[in-house]
């Protein structure tokens, strides 16, 4: 039988990782490297190529490159998020006609998960050669705050490349279990999960080899892309007040300055003080090109940042909270991500705490390997010993539209799943035959500063008076967190079972 | 006998008992059990119940019974592990149901909703209405104000359990507000 492996599907970089021999194992690709960058860039031809090669060409070309795709999946193309991020990615974003993101490259459009996809199948790819057989089932892992359209995306972009989906799990949730194997303790454990583009906190309580997820929060949006966007923020603005030159207006410059920031972000781990220069930021009044030059120490770095760091804590208190708990009562603190190498993060975060954070094994690697973890617990033969047991909660609230633009909640957020809800619903008119119903995820009480998942209509409903039909309506959230909606006529003396997927299939 | 038709003839069994079976017996829980053992209670249940331990059988329609079996656990999880919850559903038991009824369910979550996000609280839209201005006085510290407030919202929602619960809480801080300017022996003197 193929190997089953655990693919971190990150924003900036992803890893692969299999049990092999019993040991999870990071797959290097043939040149000994553990990451790729989930860059694809697109030749003249309209080849992609994916990983290390692909990063050479973002700087030169950036218009045929795409760089962190998974910042739009499941996005809407009208969604604040993705109008924020079009302005600082080279390639073209356009509007399919469901309303999703397609990203338009060399006069061929992709849609999201098909570009995603294809880091996926690059990953597999490496995975092969080195385990020398097939590859054909993974987990794939997602940031705990990713709504149903997100996780949809995810499972779409591992069809897209004939890749079988074992199951999703929460990246936070993939770095406890790769961190607590094979150990007996029981304790609350916090794992403060800061990427390229997500920031997730989870509160998790281990007993023995049950993972229990207790408290989950995140924020989608704020991650390594957005402390490099604050410091190239902070150099244009030191620039412009030198030197009173207009700034070139346009994506490259941007693309230099934000490498800029993040080449400061990596040296400043090891100096106090880094230099960088950004040729071609403006032209001179002679129409000369004028180069950036700047000096940044950790000091002026933490406060260009600290605003952002904040804003993880805001969400850390939120999570702490669901759980029903107080940050004196969580015993450990696990640090994962690419940005929790920042001396300056994990330094608040530990102020944050009042605790010494573990750092665990290398922050890029530890999500792929629960991954890996978790498919070989899902895939391995009947015999063998039952592995570690993951206990998961939906992130968000599940609700439908109520009259007057309301949300009704189905499904509170932090509730374990798989889980179900049902709810009646009763006809309004004399011989209605359907009923619509709208479904919401998110946590305000208005249905249109909520996600919608989704719209379907119920019909072939019996004729009769109204109040007089009943139809119930169930909704359900899987392992994955991906919700199914059955709907059952239950009076007309047949049932009626009625599966319908949410989430467009473009 | 082969240890994975024993685990059949179990999840069989135990499918079919499902209808009959009430929260605390999916979790294998005395109904007098303190509050303290529902989470062990419940772990152990998933350790053998969840259907990642299922994952490795190939039977489809297995598997969907223990899917099936395994979110009634979470249900009766969800209800017994809040007190209040646990409290309503023991008074449902006593005259025979087994599960809290789905408009119970919704009404739960609606709660656990308005818990987390006050906002979620009315259910009118005049009841709404002052809510908004009762919540917006309470962040401006404005005791006085957030108590007015709500009982005008109470008028058309007068058995709102959340509107009682923010009276009380905004009386009590009036109160507390009104204490320490009093009790405050310190005057600040501009020299």
């Amino acid at each position: 039988m193929a190997r089953a492996v655990g693919i971190d599907l990150g924003t900036s970089y992803s890893c692969v990782a299999a049990v092999v021999d019993g040991e999870p194992l990071v797959l290097a690709d043939d040149q000994g490297r553990n990451v790729q960058p989930s860059v694809i860039a697109f030749g003249y031809d309209g080849t992609p190529v994916v990983g290390w090669r692909a990063q050479r060409q973002l700087m030169y070309a950036p218009e045929s490159t795409v760089n962190s795709p998974k910042r739009l999946m499941g996005r809407r193309f009208a969604s604040p998020e993705v109008s924020r991020l079009s302005l600082n990615v080279g390639y073209e974003l356009v509007e399919s006609a469901s309303g999703d993101v397609l990203i338009r490259v060399r006069d061929r459009e992709f849609s999201v998960p098909a570009v995603s996809g294809m880091v996926l199948q690059h990953m597999c790819s490496i995975a092969e050669a080195r385990l020398g057989e097939k590859v054909q089932q993974a987990v794939i892992t997602v940031p705990a705050y990713f709504n149903d359209r997100q996780r949809q995306a995810t499972r779409e972009a591992a069809q897209s490349v004939g890749l079988e989906c074992l199951r999703i799990i929460n990246e936070p949730t993939a770095a406890a279990l790769a961190y607590g194997l094979g150990e007996d303790k029981s304790e609350n454990l916090a794992v403060y999960d800061l990427g390229g583009g997500t920031f997730d906190i989870s509160i998790l309580r281990l007993d023995d080899d049950v993972y229990e997820v207790v408290g989950t929060a995140g924020d989608t949006f704020l991650g390594g892309d957005d402390f490099d966007a604050a410091v190239a923020k902070h150099f244009l603005k030191g620039f412009k007040r030198r030197s009173r030159l207009r700034v070139q207006d346009n994506r490259i410059t941007w693309l230099r300055l934000v490498d800029a920031a993040e080449r400061a972000k990596i040296a400043l781990g090891d100096a106090n003080e880094v230099e960088v220069s950004v040729p071609g930021v403006a032209r001179s009044l002679e129409g000369k090109e004028v180069v950036l030059d700047a000096r940044i120490d950790r000091l002026t770095y933490a406060q260009a940042v600290m605003p952002l760091v904040q804003r993880t804590f805001q969400v850390c208190d939120e999570s702490i909270k669901l759980a029903g708990l107080s940050a004196s009562q969580i015993d450990k603190v696990l640090l994962v991500g690419g940005m929790s190498r920042l001396f300056l993060v994990q330094e608040a975060v530990e102020h944050y705490f009042q605790r010494p954070v573990v750092l665990g094994h290398n922050p890029h690697e530890v999500v792929a390997l629960g991954a890996a973890l978790q498919a070989h617990n899902l895939t391995g033969d009947l015999g063998d010993a039952p592995g570690a047991l993951l206990l998961d909660v939906t992130p968000r609230s599940l609700g439908i539209a109520t009259v007057g633009g309301f949300v009704e909640t189905l499904i509170p957020r932090n509730s374990s799943i798989p889980t179900e809800a049902a709810k009646f619903f009763y006809t309004a008119n004399d011989n209605q035959t359907e009923v619509r119903v709208a479904v919401y995820q998110g946590e305000s009480r208005k249905a249109s500063l909520n996600e919608q998942l989704g719209e379907f209509t119920m019909d072939g409903l019996r004729e009769a008076n109204r109040g007089q039909v009943k139809v119930e309506i169930s909704f359900e959230i899987d392992a994955d967190g991906i919700v199914h909606v059955i709907a059952r006529e239950p009076d007309t003396g047949q049932l009626r079972d009625l599966k319908i997927e949410l989430g467009s299939k473009t | 006998m082969d240890p994975l038709l024993k685990t059949r003839v179990e999840i069989e069994t135990l499918h079919e008992l499902l209808p009959e079976l009430d929260y605390y017996r999916i979790l294998l829980l005395d109904p007098d059990a303190p509050q303290k053992d529902v989470d062990p209670a419940f772990r152990k249940v998933s350790r053998q119940l969840h259907p990642d331990r299922f994952a490795r059988v190939g039977d489809a329609a297995l598997k969907a019974k223990v899917n099936e079996i395994f979110r009634f656990a979470n249900e009766a999880f969800r209800a017994l592990r809040d007190p209040d919850t646990r409290a309503s559903f023991d008074k449902e038991r006593a005259s025979g149901a087994t599960r809290i009824s789905a408009e119970g369910r919704s009404d739960a979550a609606q709660d656990a909703a308005a818990q987390a996000n006050p906002e979620f609280a009315a259910r009118t839209p005049l009841g709404e209405k002052y809510w908004k201005m009762a919540l917006e006085c309470w962040k401006e510290k404005d005791y006085k104000g957030c108590t007015l407030q709500i009982r005008f919202a109470s008028q058309f929602e007068p058995d709102n359990e959340v509107f009682k619960q923010w009276a009380e809480k905004a009386k009590q801080a009036e109160e507390k507000a009104a204490g320490e300017v009093e009790e405050n022996p310190y005057k600040l003197r501009l020299v």
